[in-house]
């Protein structure tokens, strides 16, 4: 069976928080369905386009810092439609073109303009998932260091279950992506 | 000429991580009066994170570094650790194998991040996009080829490394596992492509314009006399000096600079900077190039040494070739052996290792009690040896630009920086900048 979905942990497990998206997939891995398969990364851009070209859909993990939700908050951002609807919802994390690249103050995630260029480079060159989902974890503390916070850690299994069970929808050839908005969850 | 009388430009966001990589400029009249790369240098706290570690640790601790070149700092560590511990692996009967499957997967390294830096970050200066994405709507087969050479390289360190980021078949002594014959086979088919798009690469980077700035920097690289030097060697110093990785630490002296977390390295011979990365390999052993890239570097133009730092991407395209080059000659020379690796025995000692990231020489040195515990390590990346002279060539090169207004001199000023394919250049086209007038 082809692979249709595909999830990517990004992450530095030697900064503390930051090593959630790492973890989830750790997780995830012995209970990942067939035809999906599991992906660690450090967030550089052609290393996404490469594990989420021309899957029906992937599901990012990353840390996310800013705002003033609280550590351990799950951020879900669903990404689908045609290229304005893709970049409208990617500007979340920093991909807004060469002028939103100036400006300063977008929510960045961890690993922002990774993520957000990713998304840009692989509209460019017509090579992004049918869906992406984009779950951020709250980070408490990403200074150096290993090892989650409390409150990050207390996520880690609501979240891999959130994406078990979305899991099969897109696995089954017959279904179709749905757009979403951005949400948040405690 | 700027009729301002003094004006501050500063580039933060050099670093993926806010705070942690900004370039401060200030300039009088028409004179810098300082320039300042601020660098976060992760080493300092793997420095602490390992003592007290088992001596088979650093080659998977060490890979965490950096996303681009784990290779590097793998390899590094196990040739001190195994230096430490006097292991020999090149005497062993294996040792033709895992020789072979080093330098074999650190080509890997080479490939994917010099195409990375080559297509990605460096190629949109000189053609006037902003950054990767402007020049993919544009140049979506251009791209393509870049990412195509990168995929070949991350292929190699996938088959020999167990996997492209941060690879986990890596062992002091050598490998966990080795590649069938087969795999091999595969990838070799793959790479004699990507051997023609590398070549194609070094035509098409040699046609760029290239702004003047010639570099007059000491140059430092390894030498392993017959080989272009990439998984280990003897350092060599442009003014003839040469030093093993035991004497690393008498001849490169750091020091702590105010404005930096990192340290500023100087040769203790000499005054003045010293650069390391592609222009200091080519140099100092360009004559030892594979026939291929040989060849193609003579028709890029490129003479014996190359000093404008510009045309460091041209010499990168040649070390792509060099890397395939390579890589295909020892895949079809490799015969398999029965062990992936030598057993290595912990011993109280001291241990050193070098070898060529993709950016420059990258020093090791640990200290292992006779239990095999870490009771000490140094880590000297090819960034922190850079600094000096990246800090000087921006001042040079800035000062030669004055009339540029603030974010147009910024702009060149990063551009200056991308030459050295610095680790904090990862983010350089998608940085933030912000201008400070005084």
């Amino acid at each position: 069976m082809s692979c249709r979905a595909v999830v990517v942990g990004i992450g530095n497990e030697f900064r503390n928080d930051d090593g959630v998206g790492l973890e989830v997939v750790h997780r995830l891995e012995p209970r990942m369905p067939s035809g999906a398969r599991a992906v660690l990364s450090d967030g550089e851009p052609t290393q996404l386009i490469e594990a989420w070209g021309g899957v029906a859909l992937a599901v990012v993990v990353d840390a996310v810092t800013g705002g003033t939700a609280p550590a351990g908050t799950l951020h879900r951002l669903t990404l689908a439609g045609d290229e304005q609807a893709w970049m409208s919802s990617a500007t979340a994390f920093g991909a807004s073109g060469e002028a939103g690249r100036r400006r300063e103050g977008h929510i960045a995630s961890w690993h922002g303009t990774g993520l957000g260029t990713a998304v840009e480079l692989g509209l460019a060159l017509g090579r992004l998932p049918a869906m992406l989902v984009v779950h951020g974890v709250q980070a408490s503390d990403v200074s150096q260091g290993r090892g989650l916070s409390p409150e990050v850690a207390g996520a880690v299994d609501g979240l891999v279950d959130l994406i078990l069970a979305e899991l099969p929808a897109a696995l089954d050839p017959s279904a179709q992506p749905q757009s979403g908005t951005l949400r948040q969850r405690r | 000429m700027t009729h301002r009388q003094r004006r501050s430009l500063a580039a933060a966001g050099l670093a993926r991580v806010e705070g942690e990589g900004s370039l401060h400029l200030s300039l009088r009249g028409d004179h810098i009066e300082e320039v300042r790369l601020d660098i976060y240098e992760p080493p300092r706290f793997f420095e602490a994170f390992l003592r007290g570690r088992s001596f088979l640790e650093p080659p998977d601790i060490t890979s965490r570094i950096c996303g681009i070149c784990p290779v590097a700092y793998q390899t590094s560590a196990f040739l001190a650790i195994e230096d430490a511990c006097g292991t020999d692996v090149s005497g062993a009967d294996v040792s033709g194998v895992i020789a072979g499957l080093r330098r074999l997967l650190y080509c890997g390294e080479w490939i994917a991040s010099h195409a990375l830096h080559i297509y990605l970050l460096h190629a949109p200066d000189f053609l006037g996009y902003p950054g990767a994405v402007e020049m993919a709507r544009d140049k979506r087969d251009i791209v393509e080829r870049g990412m195509r050479l990168r995929r070949a390289g991350n292929a190699i360190m996938e088959l020999i490394g167990g996997r492209a980021i941060h690879p986990v078949n890596v062992r002091v002594g050598g490998f966990y596992s080795l590649p069938t014959r087969a795999d091999l086979d595969n990838l070799a088919v793959q790479l004699r492509v990507a051997l023609e798009e590398a070549i194609a690469t070094v035509e098409w980077v040699a046609g760029f314009d290239f702004p003047e700035l010639v570099i007059e920097h000491e140059f430092l690289a390894l030498t392993t006399p017959g080989q272009y030097p990439i998984e280990r060697g003897t350092a060599l110093t442009s003014s003839g000096r040469q030093f093993g990785a035991a004497g690393f630490e008498d001849h490169v002296i750091e020091e702590q600079v105010p404005h930096s977390t990192a340290l500023h390295a100087r040769l203790a011979a000499l005054p003045g900077r010293y650069l390391t990365g592609p222009l200091a390999r080519y140099a100092l052993n360009s004559q030892w190039l594979p026939p291929t890239a040989a060849a193609i570097a003579a028709s890029a133009g490129l003479g014996a040494e190359c000093r404008n730092s510009f045309q460091s991407i041209v010499v990168r395209a040649v070390e792509i070739v060099c890397a395939l080059e390579e890589a295909i000659r020892i895949i079809d020379d490799y015969a398999p052996a029965s062990e992936a690796s030598v057993p290595v025995t912990p011993r109280a000692g001291r241990g050193y290792g070098l070898s060529e990231a993709p950016r420059g020489v990258l020093y090791q040195g640990y200290e292992i009690g006779a239990d095999g515990t870490i009771l000490s390590a140094r880590i000297v990346p090819p960034t922190s040896q850079n600094q000096a002279a990246i800090e000087h060539d921006v001042g040079q090169f800035a000062e030669r630009h004055l009339d540029l207004d603030d974010e147009q001199l910024a702009r060149a000023c990063e551009r200056v920086i991308r030459n050295y394919d610095p680790c904090i250049s990862c983010a350089t086209h998608f940085l933030e900048l912000h201008l400070e007038r005084r």
